[in-house]
C-alpha cells in the first residue's frame, strides 16, 4: 500500500511536469529541452528558501515560481526570435548551464552534495508528515494546476497560442504579437514546473543536481509526447500509464543497475514506434475549439464549452 | 491621405526588388496595384505591413511614421493585410479564426485574465457576437463550428474578408483576393468590396484580373520591375499602349 | 611558455574533435534539415564498436578503426532509412522526427550502458599510448595520428564538396531542396551519402576518445550540443565557418583554463552562443534566411 501511495505522489509530480510542458509543446509548439533544469530551479529554490531562510512551504512555493519564471524568461527572450531549431539548441544549452549552476554554485546549492533535510510542509501547525497526507497535498496541487492551465487554454490567450503553433505570420497579420505570446507561454510553463519542483523537494526532503539532468528533460518530453501532445487526458492518464509500465519491470529478476537503462531503452523504443505509427501519442489530437456555437432563434447564443477529442 | 509611401526600396542580395516606390492612397478609395509577375507587388505589401524591413524611405499611415513598427503594431493602428495563399488556420474553427482577429485586451495576457475573469468573459462574449455578425455578413452563416481546413476555396476567400473586418482596420491590403474564383463568387466578392467602401474602409488591392480592377478601382498604380511607372484612372491607363506591352508582352 | 604550448597542443586536439563532430552534424543538418540528435548515439556506438573489435575480438587496431568508422557510417544510414524515413513517409513533421531521434539516442546510449555498465571500457593498444615530444610538449601517438587524420579528412571533405559532382549536388540540395527535386536529383540518395559521411566523421573523434579514455555511453551528447552551437555560430552550410567556430571553442576550453574555471567554460560558450544568435542569427558565414 505504501508503495502505491509513494507512486501516486511521484505520479502527481510528473503529471504537473507533463502539464507544464504540454502548454509549451502541445499548445504553442515550442520544443524545449530545458524543462528538467527548470524543474530543478523550482526544487532548489524551494529547498533553499526553506532550509536557509526558514520560509514556510507556501512562500517557498511562491518564491520557486518567481525564480523559475525569471529563469524561463531569460532563456526565452533571446532565443524565441529565431527558428525552432535554434531554440532547441539554446534550450539544450540552458539545460547544461543550469545544471552547471546546480553543481558549481556551491555556496548556494551545496554542489553535488545537494541540499538535505528539507522540512516537510507545515500548515497552521499541522505537519504534512505521513505519506497519505502528502498525497492529499500533491493531488490538491495537481488538480489546481490542471484546472488553471485548462482554463488558460480556453481563453483568448489559449487561442493565440494555438494559432502561433500553426502559423505565426497569420497571427502577426491579425494584430497579435507571437513573440510575446511565446515568451509568456514559456514563463507560464516554468512557473508550473516550479510547483512540481516544490512538491518534489518537500517529499524527498533532499535535492541534488543529478535529479535534474538533460535525461530528466528528455523523460518529461517523452511523457508529453507519448501521452499525447495537447491532450490533458494524455497528461494525466498517459503519464500514469507511462510511469506505471516500468514498475512492472521490477517484478522481473533484473538487477537495479540494469533496470534503469533498460527502462530508458523501453521508453526510447516506445518513442520511435509511436512516432512512426501513432505520432499523436496515446490520447493526442489537435486541441479542439473552446467555443461551440449553439444557434437559437436569434442566433445570439454561444456557449463556451470544453470539447476535447480523446 | 491615409497611406503615404516615400522612396521605399528593398534589395535581396543582388536583386533590387523594389525601388523609388512613392505613392499615396486616399481615404475611402479603392486603389489597384497591378503589374507583370515579379514586379514586386507582394513585396511592396510586405513593406507596407512591416513583414519586411525597407532599405530606405518611409511609410506614413494616418499621418504617423510607421516605418519602424512591427506588423502586429501596424494592425493595431488600423492597417491590415490578407495573404495571397489565404492561410486559414486549418486546425481551428472558422469562428475562432475570426475571433482571433478581434482586438482584445486579454488575448495576450493570461495574468490579466486571472485577475479579472468577469471582464474577460464579457469581452469574449462581445467578440463572439461580433464575429458571428461578421461571419453572417460575408456569407458564411451556419459554418461557425466548421474547421477552417474543411472550407471550400471560395469560402476560404470569404474568411479572409471576415478576418480583416474583425481587426477593425481602416486600410485593407488585399493580395489577389479573387484569384481562382468562379463568376458567382466573384460577383459576390465585388459586392462585398464595394460595401466595405461604403462602411468607410480604404482598400489597396493587388490583382491580375485587369478587367476586374478597371471596374472597381478609383485609381491604378502600375508597377514594373519594382518601381511604380504609371498612376491614374483605369480607363486612361488602359489606353496606354506601352503599359499594355509591358504587362502582356516580353 | 611551456604550459601555453602544452595547452595549445591540447587545444588543437580539441579543435579537431569539435571540427569533425560539427562538420559531420553540419553536413547532415544543412542538407536534410533533420535534427539528428541521435548523432551522439552514433558517436557512442563507434566507441563501443572499436572496443569490441580490439579488446573482445582481438582485431588489430588499424583494422578495428577502419571497421568502426564503416560501421558508424552504416549505422547513420540505418537510422535514416530505418527510422527517420519511416517517420517522414507517414506524414511526420520535423519535430516528430526529432522526437524519434531522441528515442533512438535513448535506445543506443542506454542499450550500451545496460550491456557494458557505466564503467569506461578500456581499449588495449600499447602502441597508441606511446609518448611523442614536440618542442617540449608531449602528446600520445594516438593524439598525433588523430590530429593528422582529422585534418586530412576535413581538407579532403572540402575538396569533395567543392570539386566533385556529388559534392556539388549535396551543396545544391542544401541550398534549395525543392529546386533539386524538380531537377530530378534523388534526394534520398543524397541524404544517405550525407548520413554516411557525417556519421563516419563523428566516428573518428569517437574512436580517439575511446582509445584515450575508454568506451563509455553519455559522452556524446554534450559534445554534439556544443558542436551544434559551433555549426550555428559558424553558419549553417559553411564548413569553414564551423571550423573557425570549432577552433574558437577548442582553444577557449584549453587556453582559458588559467582564467576561467573548467566547470564554467561550457556556460561561457553558451552565453556567447546566445549573444551570437541574437546579434547575427545566420552566424559567421551562413546564408540569410
Amino acid at each position: 500500500m505504501e508503495i502505491v501511495i509513494g507512486f501516486a505522489i511521484i505520479a502527481s509530480i510528473y503529471v504537473i511536469l507533463a502539464a507544464s510542458l504540454n502548454i509549451l509543446m502541445g499548445y504553442t509548439g515550442i520544443f524545449s529541452m530545458a524543462q528538467g533544469a527548470i524543474f530543478g530551479v523550482g526544487a532548489y529554490t524551494a529547498a533553499i528558501l526553506q532550509t536557509q531562510f526558514n520560509f514556510n512551504f507556501i512562500f517557498a512555493l511562491i518564491g520557486a515560481i518567481i525564480v523559475a519564471g525569471i529563469a524561463s524568461a531569460i532563456m526565452a527572450i533571446p532565443s524565441l526570435g529565431v527558428s525552432g531549431d535554434y531554440f532547441v539548441v539554446a534550450s539544450f544549452g540552458m539545460q547544461m548551464l543550469l545544471f552547471s549552476f546546480f553543481m558549481n554554485l556551491t555556496d548556494i546549492t551545496n554542489g553535488s552534495a545537494g541540499i538535505q533535510r528539507i522540512p516537510r510542509p507545515e500548515f497552521f501547525g499541522f505537519v504534512v508528515g505521513s505519506d497519505i497526507a502528502y498525497l492529499i497535498l500533491s493531488v490538491v496541487l495537481t488538480v489546481l494546476v490542471l484546472l488553471f492551465l485548462i482554463s488558460v487554454t480556453k481563453t483568448g490567450f489559449g487561442r493565440v497560442l494555438r494559432a502561433v503553433k500553426e502559423d505565426e505570420s497569420v497571427v502577426m497579420s491579425l494584430g497579435k504579437d507571437p513573440k510575446r505570446a511565446k515568451i509568456v507561454a514559456t514563463v507560464l510553463s516554468g512557473c508550473v514546473a516550479a510547483v512540481a519542483g516544490s512538491l518534489y523537494a518537500g517529499y524527498v526532503t533532499y535535492v541534488n543536481p543529478n535529479s535534474f539532468t538533460v535525461h530528466e528533460s528528455v523523460f518529461i518530453t517523452t511523457l508529453v509526447i507519448l501521452g499525447g501532445l495537447g491532450s490533458w487526458k494524455g497528461v494525466t492518464v498517459g503519464t500514469i500509464i507511462l510511469l506505471g509500465l516500468p514498475e512492472l519491470l521490477k517484478l522481473l529478476p533484473i538487477s537495479d543497475s540494469h533496470a534503469a537503462p533498460i527502462r530508458q531503452v523501453l521508453y526510447g523504443l516506445l518513442m520511435i514506434v509511436f512516432m512512426i505509427v501513432r505520432p499523436q501519442g496515446i490520447f493526442g489530437a489537435t486541441p479542439k475549439s473552446s467555443i461551440q456555437v449553439i444557434p437559437d432563434e436569434k442566433n445570439t447564443a454561444a456557449v463556451i464549452g470544453e470539447e476535447e477529442k480523446a | 491621405m491615409i497611406l503615404q509611401l516615400d522612396s521605399i526600396e528593398k534589395r535581396f542580395g543582388g536583386l533590387q526588388a523594389v525601388k523609388n516606390c512613392t505613392f499615396n492612397v486616399e481615404k475611402g478609395k479603392i486603389i489597384g496595384l497591378i503589374g507583370p509577375n515579379g514586379a514586386g507587388k507582394t513585396t511592396i505589401f510586405n513593406l507596407i505591413t512591416g513583414a519586411l524591413k525597407s532599405d530606405g524611405g518611409t511609410v506614413h499611415f494616418k499621418g504617423k511614421d510607421v516605418t519602424k513598427l512591427l506588423p502586429h503594431q501596424r494592425v493595431k493602428l488600423g492597417l491590415a493585410r490578407s495573404f495571397q495563399d489565404v492561410r486559414a488556420l486549418s486546425e481551428m474553427t472558422i469562428l475562432e479564426n475570426i475571433i482571433l482577429a478581434c482586438p482584445s485586451k486579454y488575448a495576450e495576457s493570461p495574468l490579466l485574465s486571472l485577475f479579472r475573469p468577469d471582464q474577460v468573459r464579457k469581452e469574449e462574449k462581445e467578440n463572439i457576437q461580433k464575429s458571428l455578425d461578421i461571419l453572417n455578413y460575408v456569407g458564411l452563416k451556419g459554418k461557425e463550428n466548421e474547421m477552417a481546413g474543411s472550407l471550400s476555396y471560395a469560402e476560404q476567400k470569404l474568411l479572409i474578408i471576415a478576418r480583416l473586418l474583425a481587426t477593425e482596420a481602416e486600410l485593407l491590403l488585399l493580395d489577389e483576393p479573387t484569384s481562382g474564383l468562379d463568376p458567382t463568387s466573384l460577383a459576390r466578392f465585388i459586392e462585398l468590396i464595394r460595401d466595405l467602401i461604403n462602411k468607410g474602409k480604404t482598400i489597396l488591392i493587388v490583382e491580375h484580373n485587369v478587367s476586374l480592377i478597371s471596374e472597381i478601382a478609383d485609381k491604378i498604380i502600375f508597377l514594373h520591375q519594382g518601381e511604380p511607372i504609371a498612376e491614374g484612372h483605369p480607363k486612361e491607363l488602359a489606353k496606354n499602349k506601352d503599359l499594355r506591352n509591358i504587362y502582356f508582352g516580353g | 611558455m611551456d604550459i601555453f604550448w602544452q595547452l595549445f597542443l591540447q587545444g588543437v586536439i580539441l579543435t579537431v574533435e569539435y571540427a569533425l563532430i560539427a562538420t559531420g552534424f553540419g553536413i547532415i543538418f544543412s542538407t536534410t534539415r533533420h535534427f539528428h540528435i541521435a548523432h551522439a548515439g552514433v558517436f557512442t556506438l563507434a566507441g563501443y564498436t572499436l572496443f569490441i573489435f580490439v579488446s573482445l575480438l582481438n582485431i588489430p587496431i588499424i583494422g578495428s578503426l577502419i571497421l568502426a568508422v564503416l560501421i558508424a557510417a552504416l549505422a547513420g544510414i540505418g537510422i535514416y532509412r530505418g527510422i527517420y524515413d519511416q517517420v517522414l513517409k507517414r506524414g511526420g513533421t520535423m519535430m516528430t522526427l526529432f522526437i524519434a531521434a531522441l528515442g533512438t539516442l535513448a535506445v543506443i546510449e542506454n542499450g550500451f550502458q545496460a550491456i557494458f555498465s557505466a564503467t569506461p571500457q578500456a581499449v588495449e593498444s600499447e602502441s597508441m599510448y606511446k609518448i611523442i615530444t614536440i618542442f617540449n610538449g608531449t602528446i600520445t601517438l594516438a593524439q598525433l595520428i588523430f590530429v593528422i587524420v582529422g585534418i586530412i579528412v576535413l581538407l579532403g571533405l572540402q575538396f569533395f564538396m567543392l570539386k566533385t559532382k556529388t559534392g556539388r549536388l549535396i551543396r545544391a540540395v542544401a541550398v534549395n531542396p525543392y529546386l533539386s527535386q524538380i531537377v530530378g536529383i534523388s534526394i534520398k540518395k543524397i541524404n544517405m551519402i550525407c548520413y554516411a559521411v557525417g556519421s563516419a566523421l563523428v566516428a573518428i573523434p569517437a574512436c580517439y576518445i575511446t582509445i584515450d579514455a575508454g568506451a563509455l555511453s553519455g559522452r556524446g551528447l554534450e559534445l554534439v550540443i556544443i558542436s551544434m552551437m559551433a555549426v550555428i555560430m559558424g553558419g549553417i552550410g559553411s564548413f569553414v565557418g564551423g571550423w573557425i567556430a570549432a577552433l574558437f571553442v577548442g582553444m577557449f576550453f584549453n587556453l582559458s583554463v588559467l582564467h576561467v574555471e573548467p566547470h564554467w567554460q561550457s556556460a561561457v560558450i553558451f552565453v556567447i552562443f546566445l549573444i551570437m544568435i541574437m546579434v547575427r542569427p545566420r552566424g559567421l558565414f551562413g546564408q540569410r534566411a
